[in-house]
């Protein structure tokens, strides 16, 4: 029988075929600390890899926010800033900030529960420290149950054994109170309902509350508590809870994935076809012998990239190659850039010209240099392996300063002076019991560029509201007040953030140095030099920088004031090259005199996605340094691209944490050597190559 | 005065602007929406578009352009958009709309996308895969497996290997443009690293797919590609 249909018909017959994901079970929740967990107790469930989410949280006994990270697809992250009420004395908060680990050992499997070991206030024995061991089963596809065993806070109620004396709280650094002491079981179940996102739970706790009891009007009545959960849509989930028979919560949870952009990606233009030399081109390199010609060329070349945002620096053409020093103004992965830079090479440079050599800038340093065959570039397109091909046959190596030697077509600098103005919204999350401070600032940035190696930085900003440093009480700091004394740099005027005369170079292929000097930042003026060795076909990188700086005045725009100091660390980086993951240790003098060392991991997505987390330890007594103990933040840089259907560079970046702490305090410096040049070795270009083709 | 002043710093500050002339991108949208006379120019606009001539495009005019040339829908959209063979390299033959939207096909299969949306790296089937070479529907062998790849952190991309079981379906006519084909339903259910979809074809005896449902990653899901005029060398 012969059907008939139009062409759209087609739709038609895929409606009933399955054209999707295999299906998975319900998403994993959030507890009332901000945690994937159950209410108040953990779970093991995990979130998507990368999944990122910024709650705030507020019950009877405390209030604040939580930053949580699925830092690897095992291993889950949150850093947590609460106001405990009622802690040391009645209607006396005392501010907690704390780092939780969560560790995957064992997936869920057909039969096998999920198992994970956990870490509240790691390292740290604090008043929310606790260890424990949870299993999570799925059974069906909307109802999950928990089983767990904990210790510390997760053991103070209904203990079943105890493994030894547990070190009273007393904020310490160490690993000696961990799974030490009672140990007792708690649980719950998560059903996920038939009314669409909204998931009701119920748990029995294992929390005694002992010391929201001892000051406060809370009243632990029963250990169960039960709690409802509702998404909206996948970025954003409200939640209620009714604990302990006596008191009520809520949490809202703003969430993101790197992996999962806002908008599908690159509805822009796509790359140029290729269609390879013909195999009798002409090998004629007459042309090359006559100078207008190459520079005619090299002109046209330049025009013709520049609308897509790329622009070209340095050039020179001869018979058999081209050399291009090139700026990308555009493209988030730098391969996309130096991918579609060769699909029009090889479309329009003369038959004879083989070889492409192409070196990345970042700001006036060229960084790594490609050297890419033509006749290898035309044996990959469109195939199937394109991908691993074109890497393994791309060579890379550091650049020089410049292309050396005769007949180097350079672009005039044709915009000496440039401006800009935009919005910046500090936070801090820090005050204002956890539910944070923000302003909302005009900033107005201005550069006079000399020459490519030196240029003169100016920086004015206007404070339009917003209340950080509203509730700045006094000063009670021992140290030197390097960043206490935030608040007093406040102002409703006009503020030269920045005024400098920078510059910058490279003194071989692989050594980077920048010299500033002038009012490097709000809190501090003076001279501070750096330098930087870093292969590019090296994954780690060494650096060294010291300053000698004055403190600014609060009010004035030029001003000083008596403290003067010398600071400098030493640097390692190493790019891993797994996961996108990146550590940074620097040691060294800080602002305030003090001596130690500041370690930084990071984890960047091929998107542009950064989330780094970095802590402080130097020769500042814990006591000294007052709440929190040591220096310790999460810095999260989102790139437009993620929320926009086309290429753009352009990212915003929230800091939690480092606020206003004289221990561990480094100079506010934006143009340093390796957050210049960073993503642009052979690591970061493996990473992001697939974007070669695209 | 001043009121105005502040108002005015927030557009500013939440616009942001620099001496390259450039603008917030999503605010210059917003303004082209906003701005006085956006709707009179918007429904200007559509009636210009509806008084147009309408281009009938029929096989005797894709044929004067001595093109390849395919067609391709996304989504919810019914008209499609046309694409032009642009290069060749060996079997693979890239397509590229006005926009510069490209797909590359070996023979009727879909082997890479570019700015449809979420891209498709590249696409390896097995030799002798009777979308890729002409193959009449009783001819059609059992099963191929193909390697998708997508955008991850290696030089190769996320891959995403799949088996996929050719059935042979109803026989179906097809109008396409002005003229009307008897083709033969063929089926490939695929599955394979967690994903599982079913890509549809409308088939000539002589093996030629006129029609084609295809799918293009787990974010892009499928596209509909009419083979208009088929590339030969």
């Amino acid at each position: 029988m012969m059907v008939r249909k139009t062409m759209v018909a087609i739709s038609a017959l895929l409606a009933a075929m399955p054209v999707a994901a295999l299906a998975q079970g319900f998403a994993p929740s959030f507890s009332s600390s901000g945690s994937i967990g159950i209410i108040d107790m953990p779970n093991a469930a995990m979130q998507p890899d990368g999944q990122t989410s910024w709650s705030f949280l507020n019950n009877g006994t405390r209030s604040g926010g939580a930053l949580n990270f699925q830092l690897l697809p095992n291993i889950e992250v949150s850093a947590r800033i609460i106001s405990l009420d009622d802690w040391t004395a009645p209607g006396a908060s005392f501010g907690d900030n704390t780092l939780d680990l969560k560790f995957r050992l064992v997936d869920e499997g057909d039969i096998r529960p999920a198992i994970a070991i956990g870490f509240q206030d790691f390292l740290s024995n604090g008043p929310t420290a606790s260890e424990y061991i949870v299993a999570t089963k799925s059974i069906g596809e909307n109802l999950r149950i928990t089983a767990g065993l904990g210790w510390g806070r997760l053991g103070s109620s209904n203990p079943v054994f105890s493994t030894g004396t547990r070190p009273a709280v007393d904020n310490a650094l160490g690993v000696s109170h961990m799974f030490t002491g009672d140990a007792a079981l708690f649980g719950g179940v998560e059903w996920q309902t038939p009314l669409n996102n909204l998931t009701l739970k119920a748990e029995y706790s294992s929390d005694a509350y002992t010391g929201e009891q001892a000051f406060g009007d809370f009243t632990r009545n029963s250990p169960f508590n039960l709690g409802a959960e509702y998404r909206l849509g996948s970025h954003l989930s409200l939640a209620a809870y009714y604990n302990y028979g006596s008191d009520l919560g809520f949490r809202v949870t703003f969430s993101g994935n790197p992996n999962q952009p806002i908008t599908p990606q690159d509805l822009g233009v796509g790359p140029a076809p290729v269609n390879a030399r013909l195999a009798d081109y002409s090998r004629d390199v007459s042309w090359a012998a006559v100078p207008v010609v190459r520079k005619k060329m090299m002109e046209i070349l330049a025009s013709a990239l520049e609308p897509d945002g790329l622009i070209v620096q340095e050039g020179r053409i001869s018979g058999d190659t081209l050399e291009l020093y090139v700026s990308n103004n555009k493209y988030t992965r730098q391969p996309m850039a130096v991918g579609r830079l060769a699909r029009v090479l090889a479309g329009s440079t003369p038959p004879s010209v083989e070889v492409f050599r192409i070196t990345m800038m970042s700001g006036n340093l060229p960084t790594t240099t490609m050297e890419i065959k033509r006749a290898d570039l035309e044996a990959q397109v469109d195939r199937p392996n394109a991908g691993p091909d074109s890497f393994n046959t791309t060579a890379f190596s550091s650049a020089p300063y410049h292309i050396a030697g005769e007949g180097v077509w350079e672009r005039e600098i044709d915009k000496r002076f440039s401006w800009r103005i935009s919005p910046n919204i500090p936070v801090n999350l820090f005050n204002a019991g956890g539910l944070g401070e923000l302003d909302l600032i005009l900033t107005g940035t201005a550069q006079y560029q000399v020459s490519d190696a030196f240029a003169l930085n100016l920086s004015v900003t206007q404070k339009l509201l917003g209340n950080i440093g509203d509730g700045a009480g006094i000063n009670l700091s021992p140290l030197p007040h390097v960043r206490s004394d935030a608040g007093l740099y406040n102002s409703s005027r006009p503020v030269v953030g920045r005024l400098t005369a920078d510059f910058q170079t490279k003194i071989a292929p692989s050594l980077y140095a920048r010299v500033s000097a002038g009012y490097l930042e709000r809190m501090f003026g003076g001279i501070d030099a750096e330098l930087l060795w870093k292969p590019a076909t090296q994954n780690w990188g060494l650096g060294a920088e010291i300053a000698y700086v004055k403190q600014r005045d609060f009010e004035s725009f030029f001003g000083f004031q008596a403290y003067e100091t010398v600071t400098g660390h030493a640097s390692l980086y190493w790019n891993t090259g797994w996961n996108g993951l990146e550590a940074q240790v620097d040691v060294g003098r800080y602002l305030a005199g003090d001596w130690g060392g500041t370690f930084t991991l990071s984890r960047r997505f091929t998107n542009g996605w950064e989330v780094a987390g970095y802590m402080t330890l130097t020769d500042v007594s814990f006591a000294d340094f007052g709440e929190g103990n040591f220096d310790k933040g999460i810095r999260l840089r989102i790139p437009f691209n993620w929320t926009l259907p086309f290429e753009s560079r352009a990212a915003t970046t929230v800091a939690f944490g480092g606020y206003g702490n004289d221990g561990g305090a480094k100079l506010n410096i934006n143009n340093r050597l390796y957050s210049t040049i960073r993503g642009n070795d052979t690591t970061d270009y493996y990473e992001t190559w697939g974007a070669y083709w695209q | 005065m001043k009121l105005g002043l502040g108002a005015l710093a927030v557009v500013t500050a939440l616009s942001g602007c620099s001496s390259g002339g450039n603008t917030n991108p999503i605010i210059s949208a917003v303004w082209q929406k906003v701005k006085p006379g956006a709707r009179r120019e918007a429904e200007a606009a559509a009636a210009e578009t509806a008084a147009r001539p309408q281009i009938v495009v029929t096989f005797e005019k894709i044929k004067e352009t001595g093109l390849a040339i395919i067609r391709a829908r996304v989504g919810e959209d019914t008209r499609g958009v046309m694409l032009y063979g642009r290069a060749v390299n060996d079997d693979y033959v890239t397509y590229a709309s006005q926009l510069q939207q490209t797909m590359t096909l070996q023979g009727s299969l879909i082997t890479a996308s570019r700015a449809i949306g979420f891209d498709m790296l590249s696409l390896r089937t097995d030799v002798g895969d009777p979308v890729t070479v002409l193959t009449p529907p009783d001819d059609w062998r059992e099963s191929v497996t193909r390697d998708y790849r997508f955008t991850g952190d290696t030089p190769g991309g996320r891959l995403i290997s799949v088996t996929c079981r050719f059935s042979k379906g109803p026989a179906f006519e097809l109008e396409l443009l002005d003229k009307t084909f008897d083709t033969t339903v063929m089926k490939s259910r695929c599955a394979g690293d967690g994903q599982r979809f079913t890509n549809v074809h409308l088939v000539m005896n002589d093996g030629q797919i006129m029609q084609s449902a295809q799918w293009l990653g787990p974010d892009q899901g499928m596209i509909e590609i009419d083979i208009l005029e088929p590339y030969t060398p």
